[in-house]
C-alpha cells in the first residue's frame, strides 16, 4: 500500500505543509506513542513542530489516539480518512446544491478550522456577510445538523493519564441553543488562549464535518448513476430517476451504519410518501410498481423485491451495485489498456472458473496466436491469473495444465494501487506546473489587485475610461505571449484538477466495493481457497 | 480324404485371394501359410505371383512385416507401382487426407521416392496438399475432393486459419440485427415499456435466417455456428440472452470510466515513473501533451 501512503502524504503536503505531511506518513505506516514518532523524525523535525503537527492532525479530526493497557497512548493514522480532504470541493458542491450558498459558508469555515462551536461559526459568518442575519445562519447551521451533514464531538468524560476518554452516549446532532445577543456581544478578549475560557453559552460544544454522512450522499449517487444511468432528461428517466432516489431518501432516515451491504427495506408507500413528501418527484402508485419492476428486471440484481406487505417491500444491495459499477471500470481500463477481445476473455473467466488456453480459444473464438498474446498480456497486468495443475508430482511443464483464473477483488486492490498513483502523479503535475509558473502567476495577482483598486473602485471614471485604463495596466505587466501561457497555464490546471476528483471517485468507489466485498463474505469462509474445477 | 480332394481341384490362386479377400487390414505371409495348409510353399509363391501380376494383389510394408491385401480402388492408367499405391492410401484417406509419414510408413518408400512420387502425381493433378487447422502439417488427398471439417476448422475458418474479420462482421451483424429490432419496438410501442421489451426479443432461429439472407458467407451456416457468434457477442455485452433463450440487444453496454482518461493509465513506463526520477510525472512528455 506504498502507493496509498504516498499520496496521502502528498494530499498531507498540499493542505498542511511538508511538516504536517512527515508526520502523518510515519503515523499512516505505524501507530506509534509519541515517543517512537519523535524517534523516527529525529534530526529531520523538531519537537516543538511535531507537537504542532499533531496538534494540527488531532485539530482536522485526522489522527486517532487511544490509551493501550492504560499506560501508553498511540496515535494512529487512517489513510482514508486523509482522502477524504479530497473530497472537500465535492462535499462542499453537494451543500451548495442542497442547502444553498449560507450553509456553504458554514461547511467552508468548519473545514477550515477542523471543529468550531457554533458561536464561533456564527461570529464568522457574521464576518463575510455583514448583511446576514443572525437567525438565517443559526437556521442553517441547525439543518445541517439535522441532516446530519455535521456532527458534534463528543464531549470529554474523563482523563486518564492524560489521555482524555470520550463520552460514548450523547447527542450527536442537537443543537444548543445561543441568542443573538449573546453571541453577537460577547467579543473574544484580545489575546485569548483557550476557546473554553470564552463566555460562550455553547462553549466546548465542538462541531465537526460528518463525512460518513457525505460518503453515505455520494455513495448513494453513485448507485444511482449505476441504477439509472446519468442520461437524458426524458418524462421516463426522470421518473426513473425519482422513483430510486425516492427509495433511498426513504432509507437515508432509517438507515442503519454505512458498511450495511443492503438498504432496509422499504415499502412501496413509503416511496411514494417520501417522494411526495420532499417533493422529488409526483409518483403515482401504479407508475411506481412498474417503475421498480421494470428495474429489478434489468439492474442485474441490485434492487430487489423481498415482500410483498406494504405494497411491496424494496431493497437495494449496495455491494452488488458497487461490484458492477467496478466491473464497469475494470473493464474500461482492460478495453483502452489492450482490446475489447481481452474484455471478452475477462468476462468469459468471470463466468466459467478455471480454463485453459485452447477453451478459451474456441470459446471466444479467436486465433491460437492472439487469444496467447491476449492472455499473457492480462497476466502482466493482473487481469488474470495462472493455476499450474501437474499431473506428475514434478510439474513438468509438458504434463502441467496451465488454467487460466480471474480474482476481481485481486484485481481491484492492484487497480485500488495504481489508481492511487494516477491520482498521486496528477497532483505532482498540478505542483509542478504552479511552480514552473509561478513568477507569471504572481504578476498577474499583482495586475489585477492594481485594477481592482485603482480602475474598479475608481469612482470618477466613467466606463470608457475604465476599460481604457485596465487595457493599460495589463499592457504594462503582460505582453502578449504571457497570456497566451497564462491561459494555457489555467487550462491544463483545470483539466488536472478536474481529472483529480473524477479519479478520486473512482478510488472512492473501488475502496467501498473492496469494504463490501470483505464484508460480503462469512467470517468463516474467509482465507479457504476455491477449489479449481475442470471443465472438459 | 474329401477335403483334400476338393482343394486340390480349386485353383491355388483363387483360393489365396479368397482368403486374403477376408482380411480387409491385409495379411501377412505366416498367417497365409497358417490358412492354407493344403497349398506347397511353392504353389503359394506361384499363386502370390500371379495375383500380384495381374494386379489383384498388393504388397503393403508395415515396419519390418510385409503384408498382402486385394488391391482395391481406382488403377490409373500408365505409372509406375509406386505412384499406385500411394494414390491408393490418398484415396483411402478420403476426405480426411493424409500425412507424408503415414503415407512413408504405409507404403515403405524412402523419403526421396515418395517425394518424387508425390510430385508426379501432383503435377499430374491427381491428388493435392491441404493444411490443417491448428497443425503444421501437409496432408494429401484426391484433388477433386473438398477437405473434411476436421481438416478446416469449419466455417469460421479460410485458409486454414480461423476467419477473425469473418467472426467479427458476424457479431455485428448479429447486434446490428437485434439491435434495430430493439429500435423498432420502442418505436411501435411509445408508451409501453413492457411491450418494448417484449418486441424486441429475438429468437436465434430469426438470426440465422437473416445471415442466410445477406449472404455473408459463401456456404451454409449451421445453428450452431449462430449459437457461437451470439456467445461472443454475449459475452461483450451488447446482447443479453433470456432464460427462455430469446435475445435482444443491451441499451448501451459500454461506459466509459474517468480512468481512461488521463495518460497515466495506457502510459507504458507507468512502472519507472517516480517523482525526482528520469521518468516522472514533472518531466512526462504524455502529460505535457494531455494537458495541451
Amino acid at each position: 500500500m506504498s502507493q496509498l501512503i504516498s499520496l496521502c502524504r502528498a494530499v498531507l503536503n498540499e493542505h498542511f505543509g511538508s511538516v504536517v505531511g512527515q508526520v502523518g506518513e510515519v503515523l499512516l505506516k505505524e501507530s506509534a506513542q509519541f515517543g517512537i514518532l519523535v524517534f523516527r523524525l529525529k534530526d529531520k523535525v523538531s519537537l516543538a513542530q511535531i507537537r504542532k503537527a499533531l496538534a494540527i492532525l488531532e485539530q482536522h479530526n485526522l489522527v486517532s489516539f487511544e490509551l493501550v493497557n492504560a499506560q501508553r497512548i498511540v496515535y494512529k493514522v487512517n489513510p482514508w480518512d486523509v482522502l477524504m480532504l479530497l473530497k472537500i470541493p465535492r462535499c462542499g458542491l453537494i451543500i451548495k446544491t442542497l442547502y444553498q450558498d449560507v450553509a456553504e459558508s458554514i461547511y467552508e469555515e468548519i473545514i477550515k478550522e477542523g471543529r468550531m462551536t457554533l458561536s464561533d461559526t456564527l461570529r464568522k459568518m457574521k464576518e463575510r456577510n455583514p448583511s446576514l442575519s443572525f437567525e438565517e445562519a443559526r437556521s442553517k447551521f441547525e439543518t445541517l445538523a439535522k441532516a446530519e451533514f455535521i456532527i458534534r464531538e463528543p464531549p470529554i468524560d474523563c482523563y486518564i493519564k492524560g489521555c482524555p476518554i470520550f463520552a460514548q452516549k450523547f447527542e450527536q446532532f442537537e443543537v444548543p441553543a445561543v441568542t443573538e445577543a449573546k453571541v453577537y456581544l460577547s467579543e473574544p478578549p484580545a489575546n485569548r488562549k483557550r476557546k473554553a475560557e470564552s463566555g460562550d453559552s455553547d462553549a466546548g460544544i465542538y462541531w465537526k464535518i460528518n463525512w460518513m454522512r457525505f460518503e453515505r450522499y455520494i455513495r448513494d449517487e453513485l448507485i444511482l448513476d449505476q441504477i439509472v444511468g446519468s442520461k437524458t432528461n426524458s418524462p421516463r428517466d426522470q421518473l426513473f430517476r425519482g422513483t430510486i432516489t425516492a427509495l433511498l431518501k426513504a432509507c437515508e432516515t432509517r438507515a442503519t451504519t454505512i458498511f450495511a451491504l443492503e438498504t432496509v427495506p422499504v415499502s412501496l408507500y413509503d416511496i411514494i410518501k417520501t417522494a411526495n413528501d420532499e417533493k422529488i418527484a409526483t409518483i403515482e402508485k401504479g407508475n411506481a410498481a412498474f417503475v421498480l419492476s421494470t428495474i429489478i428486471d434489468e439492474s442485474n440484481g441490485v434492487l430487489r423485491k423481498i415482500g410483498e406487505s406494504g405494497g411491496g417491500l424494496y431493497v437495494i444491495d449496495y455491494g452488488r451495485g458497487m461490484q458492477l459499477l467496478a466491473q464497469s471500470h475494470i473493464e474500461s481500463l482492460i478495453r483502452e489498456q489492450l482490446d475489447t477481445k481481452a474484455v471478452r476473455i475477462f468476462r468469459l473467466l468471470q463466468r466459467t472458473g478455471y480454463l485453459e488456453e485452447e477453451q478459451i480459444e474456441k470459446l471466444i473464438m479467436l486465433n491460437p496466436k492472439e487469444t496467447r498474446e491476449l492472455l499473457y498480456a492480462m497476466n502482466e497486468e493482473n487481469y488474470v491469473f495462472v493455476q499450474p495443475l501437474g499431473k506428475t508430482s514434478d510439474f513438468a511443464p509438458a504434463r502441467t495444465f496451465y488454467l487460466y483464473r480471474t480474482d476481481f477483488n485481486r484485481t481491484v486492490r492492484l487497480v485500488e494501487e495504481s489508481t492511487c498513483k494516477f491520482l498521486l502523479n496528477l497532483m505532482l503535475r498540478r505542483e509542478h506546473e504552479e511552480k514552473e509558473h509561478r513568477a507569471l502567476l504572481d504578476r498577474n495577482e499583482k495586475m489585477e489587485a492594481i485594477i481592482a483598486e485603482n480602475v474598479d473602485n475608481n469612482e470618477e471614471l466613467d466606463e470608457a475610461a475604465r476599460s481604457q485604463q485596465r487595457a493599460e495596466i495589463e499592457q504594462i505587466y503582460m505582453n502578449d505571449a504571457d497570456r497566451t501561457l497564462l491561459g494555457r497555464h489555467k487550462n491544463a490546471k483545470k483539466k488536472l484538477m478536474g481529472s483529480e476528483i473524477e479519479i478520486e471517485r473512482v478510488l472512492y468507489l473501488l475502496h467501498t466495493h473492496l469494504v463490501f466485498a470483505e464484508r460480503a463474505i462469512p467470517m468463516k469462509k474467509r482465507g479457504r481457497t476455491r477449489k479449481p474445477l475442470i471443465i472438459a | 480324404m474329401a477335403v483334400v480332394k476338393t482343394e486340390i481341384n480349386v485353383d491355388p490362386s483363387e483360393e489365396v485371394f479368397r482368403i486374403i479377400e477376408d482380411q480387409q487390414d491385409g495379411i501377412d505371409n505366416d498367417t497365409l501359410n497358417h490358412l492354407t495348409p493344403s497349398l506347397s510353399i511353392l504353389e503359394r509363391q506361384h499363386a502370390i505371383n500371379a495375383l500380384l501380376a495381374d494386379q489383384r494383389l498388393e504388397i503393403l510394408k508395415q515396419g519390418e512385416q510385409i503384408k498382402f491385401r486385394v488391391k482395391k480402388g481406382t488403377q490409373l492408367a500408365g505409372v509406375s507401382q509406386e505412384e499406385q499405391l500411394i494414390y491408393q492410401l490418398v484415396e483411402e484417406s478420403a476426405t480426411n487426407g493424409i500425412w507424408i509419414r503415414e503415407l512413408r510408413e504405409g507404403s515403405g518408400l524412402s523419403q526421396i521416392q515418395l517425394r518424387k512420387v508425390l510430385k508426379q502425381l501432383e503435377t499430374r493433378k491427381l491428388i493435392k496438399t491441404v493444411k490443417a487447422v491448428g497443425t503444421t502439417r501437409k496432408c494429401y488427398m484426391l484433388s477433386q475432393l473438398e477437405p473434411s471439417t476436421t481438416l478446416t476448422g469449419g466455417t469460421f475458418y479460410s485458409d486454414q486459419q480461423l476467419d477473425t474479420e469473418l467472426i467479427q462482421t458476424m457479431v455485428t451483424l448479429c447486434v446490428g440485427f437485434l439491435q434495430a429490432r430493439r429500435r423498432k419496438a420502442i418505436e411501435e410501442a411509445k408508451n409501453s415499456i413492457e411491450m418494448q421489451k417484449e418486441l424486441s426479443l429475438v429468437r436465434p432461429s430469426e438470426i440465422s435466417a437473416y445471415i442466410v439472407e445477406k449472404r455473408v458467407l459463401k456456404m451454409a451456416v449451421s445453428d450452431e455456428d449462430i449459437d457461437r457468434v451470439l456467445e461472443v457477442a454475449i459475452l461483450d455485452g451488447s446482447v443479453e440472452r433470456r432464460p427462455d433463450g430469446r435475445l435482444r440487444a443491451i441499451a448501451d453496454g459500454i461506459r466509459t470510466s474517468a480512468l481512461v482518461t488521463i495518460p497515466c493509465a495506457t502510459c507504458p513506463v507507468i512502472d519507472d515513473c517516480k517523482p525526482g526520477h528520469v521518468i516522472s510525472p514533472a518531466t512526462c512528455q504524455y502529460m505535457k501533451d494531455w494537458i495541451g
